[in-house]
């Protein structure tokens, strides 16, 4: 069975695993330090958007998490957040690829949904030239990033394996 | 009033306009600054129509360049080096 690759600080690679986010985990976020004004419980039992959890494989612990809408021809990323032990800044950064893999997983989704990988989403301001350095992601209007057929597949085929 | 409205919407910068969306899309109107886990944000309430329109005309783009033949031999291969990707890994499709 495949899995994603998560890259711990070390240099060391753990498996990882993408599941969906259950009600309890959700709630219990906010406890664990992640960011207040989103409440990921809000997406449990949407139709249009679920949410998912990275986890490393025998644990469970939740690494990021992402929330995504199935369009016509595209997939639309809702909300992506990383453990706030995950965050670049923490002094204490455990694993350094968990938007790589998140976004990595969504794209992979698109795939499976015939939308031929492209990926749309909403950076935070100040990210738009990470998105576009890092993942090749393109500038849309009203704000929007996207990555393509060609950037996604890039993306999935350095983390899955 | 609506007019008094309209000016104070605008007087917002879009960086502030996008974050007090994301709040009322989540249900939070408090004023904290969003962490730096987050790295990406619910879009404005009411907009994604014209998101997903965005997104039809980026693709439409990708067809107009490449012309509709060359661009779906493209999206025809990139779809077989998935499968074929896929297939390696021992998923079939």
């Amino acid at each position: 069975m495949p899995h994603w690759k998560l890259k711990h600080k070390s240099g060391e690679i753990y498996p990882a695993k993408i599941e969906v986010l259950k009600l309890n985990e959700a709630k219990a976020l906010k406890d664990h330090g992640w960011e207040q004004p989103f409440d990921w419980s809000l997406y449990i039992g949407l139709q249009s958007t679920t949410p998912y959890k990275l986890l490393i494989v025998g644990n469970n612990i939740i690494q990021g998490a992402v929330a995504y809408q199935i369009k016509d021809d595209h997939l639309f990323i809702d909300l992506l957040e990383s453990a706030p032990f995950n965050r670049y800044n923490h002094p204490q950064r455990e694993f350094v690829n968990v938007a790589d893999i998140l976004l990595g997983e969504v794209c992979l989704q698109s795939f499976f949904h015939n939308k031929d990988g492209f990926v749309s989403f909403i950076p935070k301001s100040k990210l738009y030239s990470y998105y576009a350095e890092r993942f090749n992601a393109k500038l849309g209007g009203r704000g929007l990033m996207y990555l393509d057929s060609v950037a996604a597949l890039r993306l999935i085929k350095l983390y899955y394996e | 009033m609506e007019r008094q409205l309209k000016k104070t919407f605008r007087s917002l910068s879009p960086k502030k306009k996008r974050l007090n969306a994301s709040r009322t899309t989540s249900g939070f109107r408090g004023t904290k600054k969003i962490s730096d886990s987050v790295m990406m944000i619910p879009p404005l309430p009411g907009s994604e129509r014209s998101l997903e329109l965005e997104m039809k005309k980026i693709r439409e783009g990708y067809v107009r360049d490449l012309g509709v033949s060359d661009y779906e031999k493209h999206i025809l291969k990139v779809n077989q080096d998935f499968k074929s990707f896929m297939a390696e890994k021992g998923v079939r499709l």
